[in-house]
């Protein structure tokens, strides 16, 4: 992290089958969404591997969501199951090198949850700003 | 190759002695200090005297530094009492053994129980790196060679005097498969093998089913075996083994019997006498071994009421 | 195979300690399949390195690589115009794929990213367990094709122990006692005749107790 610069970019890996639908949805019906939210279209949360997120905070995102079907409503049945305990294991990694584990979330939306979505988004982005705001007082 | 006539002995064993003369045997047991200090064995050998004909040194029981079953057995035979020495393979190689079986008997100490030993794990040097070069069967082929043939394992001659060990094994008929049991008992009567003495009794049904399978092979006539005995002190005791010790047997009637105890002490005492009179009943049984871990003062009371003493006196 | 896993990430940044320009290098075979040295681990430890550096000081660089085999030469050497840019190798093999690498990079420090475990086989998606300690004289013909060397906890040849219960070993309760599954398989093929006999002490001087081993083929030899 550059330092003093201030950081709110967040990175969504979202699922086709749900999430996506429910992100997409939000932005058209203007609801309020974080602006530095860039989406990636992902076929399954469960085909996001560790290094796609590592190398998506190393590129710059402040912080990475995995968005992935509900519990029992993945396509690929497990892939969700999948994507948690993965992201789990991530938490685990970034604390070991001192990096602050919050930065990736995992998150879950059905197609038609363009509200929770958007909520899911603002309070991540929020909580990434705040941590970085005290960082830029600090220094 | 281990039947031996009646009254016949190899040894300066008094435990072979007591069981050749078709005594009922009774050994006790002992847990070396985790210190250096010597009085420490005469001090807990008191409760023995008269009591046993001989007393099981521990060899690192449970994993736990202690002092060495071979000093601490020279220690106890310099107070009069006759030290069973137990001899793992956990911690030392066959060289090890075999210079220690030497010194051992050089020592003036008879009795051998030959063990695999707790897993490390169980102890607080759980880092340490085990030895387990041979198991407690090539022990056992190991101590019988050096004795009946004067050789070495390697096969060498051993030239001048040689270990002369009354030579014991244990055996568990409360781990599985119990089918096995009895097979692996023979493997090591077999391996020369002369007495047995068993993981602690409660469960005397299973006992007497194994007894029963050893009597069929014939056993009880080539070994002597002795069954195992722990003094329960109460009932979380029993709990915490029946729980905590791999190849232990404990009947939930006798957890509620202990637990139901006005006196647990006392109650302890007599369910290990009850047990001790059980076992005499079943065929082939030669003497018990008791293990009143940290709890010596209750063999003396243990053996009395179960009518074993006094102990024969045949020096 | 080889089974091995990743050491702490803290370890692996003591090592390199200094060095501007790190290779890591993943091997393709082993420890690819057991999800601990492959392309993508190679691509997860690069990135916590990286991203551990920002906001230090210190210029950092992190390559990646990955071989088909760390443990022979041809592909070792493929690494050959990589080396000579790095500071430092952070090796995802197998012990014997980093002494290969410290071996043909002399003049590069070779660090290892793993700690080797065993050879063993994976007993379920995501576990791997011991199954030969590579003894040096295989006793599996006598023991139902299951190994009292590596999975009885005492090495014991004519077990069980008396700590077996419920099929389970005395250290503790996740581990099967090897020996209960020699005993049944034995008696599934109908062979339990054969734990009759008492098997002989081991020579292990064909084992690693012998002195580091070496095989040769006469005819191979150049
Ligand atoms: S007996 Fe030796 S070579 Fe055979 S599987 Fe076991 S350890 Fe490996
Ligand atoms: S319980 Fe079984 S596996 Fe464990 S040490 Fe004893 S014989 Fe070996």
């Amino acid at each position: 992290m550059t330092t003093g610069e201030l950081r709110t970019s967040v990175i969504a890996f979202c699922c086709e089958n749900s999430a996506l639908q429910a992100v997409e949805d939000a932005r058209h019906f203007g609801m309020t969404m974080p602006e530095c939210v860039q989406t990636i279209r992902v076929p399954c949360a469960g085909k996001v591997e560790e290094d796609h997120i590592l190398k998506a905070l190393e590129s710059g995102a402040a912080g990475v969501v995995l968005f992935a079907c509900h519990t029992e409503n993945c396509q690929y049945l497990q892939g969700n199951v999948r994507a948690e305990k993965r992201l789990t294991r991530l938490r685990g990694l970034l604390d070991e090198i001192g990096y602050p584990a919050d930065a990736v979330l995992y998150a879950s939306a059905a197609p038609a949850e363009a509200a929770r979505a958007a909520r899911i988004l603002r309070t991540f982005a929020d909580d990434l700003a705040s941590v970085d705001r005290e960082e830029a007082i600090e220094q | 190759m281990t039947e031996r006539p009646t009254g016949h002995t190899n040894t300066n064993s008094n435990l072979e002695r007591v069981l050749a003369a078709g005594e009922f045997a009774v050994c006790g047991e002992l847990g070396p200090p985790r210190s250096a200090d010597a009085e420490v064995i005469a001090d807990h050998a008191r409760h023995f005297h008269g009591y046993v004909d001989a007393v099981n040194i521990t060899d690192n029981q449970t994993a736990i530094v202690r002092m060495s079953s071979i000093a601490a057995g020279a220690l106890l035979r310099e107070v009069g009492l006759e030290p069973v020495i137990q001899m793992t393979c956990r911690d030392r190689n066959r060289l090890a053994q075999q210079a220690d079986l030497l010194g051992a008997a050089a020592m003036g100490l008879n009795t051998l129980l030959c063990l695999s030993g707790d897993h490390q794990v169980f102890g607080d040097e759980d880092t340490a790196r085990n030895v387990y070069d041979i198991d407690s069967m090539h022990l056992l082929q190991m101590v019988r060679k050096m004795r009946d043939d004067r050789q070495f394992m390697s096969g060498t001659d051993l030239e001048g005097a040689e270990p002369r060990f009354f030579v014991g094994a244990a055996a568990n008929p409360f781990a599985d498969p119990f089918e096995f049991r009895v097979v692996r008992l023979a493997k090591k009567v077999a391996a020369g093998a002369e007495f047995i003495q068993t993981q602690a009794v409660y469960d005397v049904d299973r006992f007497a089913r194994w007894m029963e399978a050893a009597r069929d092979m014939g056993l009880h006539e080539k070994v002597s075996i002795m069954a195992g005995l722990v003094p329960p002190k109460s009932a979380g005791a029993l709990r915490y083994m029946k729980n905590n010790v791999s190849g232990m047997r404990i009947p939930e009637e006798l957890i509620r019997r202990m637990s139901g105890a006005q006196d647990p002490k006392e109650e302890g005492i007599q369910i290990t006498v009850e047990i001790i009179q059980q076992v005499r009943e079943i065929e082939g049984v030669r003497g018990v071994h008791i293990m009143p871990i940290m709890w010596e003062s209750a063999l003396p009371e243990i053996v009395s009421r179960a009518g074993l003493t006094p102990r024969p006196d045949l020096s | 195979m080889i089974v091995a896993e990743r050491k702490a990430i803290s370890d692996i940044l003591q090592m390199i300690e200094g060095a501007g320009r790190v290779l890591v290098v993943g091997c393709g075979t082993c420890v690819t399949v057991c999800l601990a040295g492959g392309e993508k681990e190679v691509a997860v430890c690069a990135s916590l390195l990286r991203l551990q550096n920002q906001g230090e000081d210190r210029d950092l660089t992190v390559a990646e690589a990955t071989i088909e085999r760390q443990c022979e030469w041809e592909f070792a050497r493929e690494l050959d115009e990589l080396v000579p840019d790095c500071d430092a190798i952070v090796s995802l093999a197998c012990g014997a794929g980093v002494q290969t690498l410290a071996a043909q990079f002399e003049d590069t420090p070779v660090f290892p990213g793993l700690n080797t475990q065993f050879i063993g086989i994976p007993e379920e998606q995501g576990v791997w367990t011991e199954h030969c300690l590579a003894c040096g004289e295989c006793v599996l013909d006598k023991t139902g094709g299951i190994c009292p060397i590596a999975r009885c906890a005492k090495t014991i040849l004519n077990g069980p122990c008396g700590g077996s219960q419920d099929g389970k070993c005395e250290i503790n309760p996740e581990t099967d006692c090897a020996w209960q599954l020699i005993f049944d398989r034995l008696k599934r093929l109908g062979r339990l005749h054969m734990l009759e006999e008492i098997e002989p002490p081991k020579n292990w001087s064909h084992s690693s107790d012998g002195g580091p081993r070496k095989v040769k083929r006469e005819d191979m030899i150049l």
